[in-house]
């Protein structure tokens, strides 16, 4: 049998089996309740999802006061003054004199050493806080359907965070004019 | 309005410009869901299920000339899947059932004529991904390339599919064709010798 022939019988074959049924006027209202039934089903997984960030998020804040909570403070706080050898004292008279740091003043700054507590639990809270960024990401991701886009960001602010960092351990806060 | 200002509507959800589309795609999309599955009930689930699919998935084509390939790559996939869930429910037994069933439904048609039938059963002996590839190039009248887009294989893959099909298929005709010449020259010899049954 020549290709053309067996290709014409092929043709004729499938149209005359597919001539034998016709699309019903039902489909259309079956498929438009199929969409409403998924749709409400997608409703139900985002909020679903939605939980499931908020609750990570407040495991993370959880975790992060934990970590806050369960630091010494006293032996931080000692440590740190440990490290001051000078200190410099301006007196009622305007008068600024240099002076080894006796126990006196250490003894006035352990009484009083609120200002050095948080500057130690502010690490912690920057723990917490990039928890927090991370779930925020997942957040963004979520909703985000442009995944190129999302990493982007992403990445913006992970630089960011990087280069406060830097900032922060190595220049002490103070970033020079360029 | 044409088939890319449609596209367009629905991506916003308009719902009756994808009422308008499945009108345009319906009956082709049947009939390519029901030569794959051979059973009607099950080819109109595909087509539900397929158009339900694509409303939301629409708003993912980024060129909606190419809507077409994306769609029957739905269809193909869903009807695949809702075949195979459909086999591996029935007893298997009763595979078998299913092909005589198709088969009295054809006979019982008297305008369809004796080769539609061959051809039918020789579809019905290939396998989902050498039928489907008959389906789409002479149902769909689909090129190679468009066959691969919606397969989502080699346009190679396509050819040696599309070459093993038309080779069984020809087997198929030949063997019955040799059938019918033994079956004329045996009335013919019974005639001769006088063995005709009026005799």
């Amino acid at each position: 049998m020549e290709m053309s022939e067996l290709e014409n019988k092929i043709k004729r074959a499938l149209l005359s089996k597919t001539n034998e049924i016709e699309p019903s006027e039902e489909t259309f209202t079956l498929i438009l309740a199929g969409l409403e039934k998924k749709q409400g089903h997608r409703t139900f997984k985002t909020s679903y999802k939605h939980y499931m960030i908020v609750f990570l998020c407040a495991l993370s804040v959880i975790f992060g006061t934990t970590l806050t909570l369960s630091v010494d403070v006293k032996s931080s706080t000692l440590e740190l003054i440990n490290s001051v050898k000078t200190v410099t004292i301006m007196d009622k008279s305007n008068k600024v004199s240099e002076k080894n740091a006796d126990e006196a003043i250490k003894h006035t700054a352990f009484s009083d050493n609120i200002q050095v507590a948080n500057a130690n639990t502010s690490k912690n809270e920057a723990v917490s806080v990039f928890f927090l960024q991370t779930f925020a990401g997942c957040f963004l991701f979520n909703q985000v359907n442009d995944l190129g886009l999302y990493l982007r960001f992403l990445i913006i602010g992970r630089m960011t965070l990087a280069q406060s960092w830097y900032n922060n351990k190595f220049r002490h806060g103070q970033v020079p004019a360029y | 309005m044409g088939n890319t200002d449609l596209i367009k509507r629905c991506q916003l959800g308009d719902l009756a410009s994808f009422s308008e589309l499945y009108s345009l795609h319906r009956k082709k999309a049947l009939g390519t869901a029901y030569l794959i599955s051979n059973q009607k009930g099950i080819a109109e689930d595909i087509v539900q299920e397929s158009f339900i699919e694509c409303f939301q998935k629409i708003q993912t084509i980024k060129n909606p000339e190419a809507f077409e390939a994306w769609f029957y790559k739905i269809l193909v996939r869903t009807g695949w899947r809702m075949v195979k869930k459909h086999n591996y429910l029935l007893p298997v037994g009763d595979h078998n059932l299913e092909g005589v069933s198709t088969t009295m439904d054809f006979s019982s048609e008297s305008h369809i004529s004796e080769t539609n039938l061959i051809v039918h059963e020789a579809l019905a002996q290939l396998s989902l991904p050498l039928k489907t590839v008959v389906i789409l190039y002479y149902f769909n009248d689909m090129n190679i390339e468009e066959i691969s887009k919606v397969l989502g294989c080699f346009q190679g893959t396509v050819k040696s599919r599309l070459y093993n099909a038309r080779k069984q298929l020809h087997d198929v005709f030949n063997e019955n064709e040799l059938n019918d010449s033994a079956v004329n020259i045996f009335f013919s010899k019974r005639k001769e010798y006088g063995l005709d049954g009026n005799v």
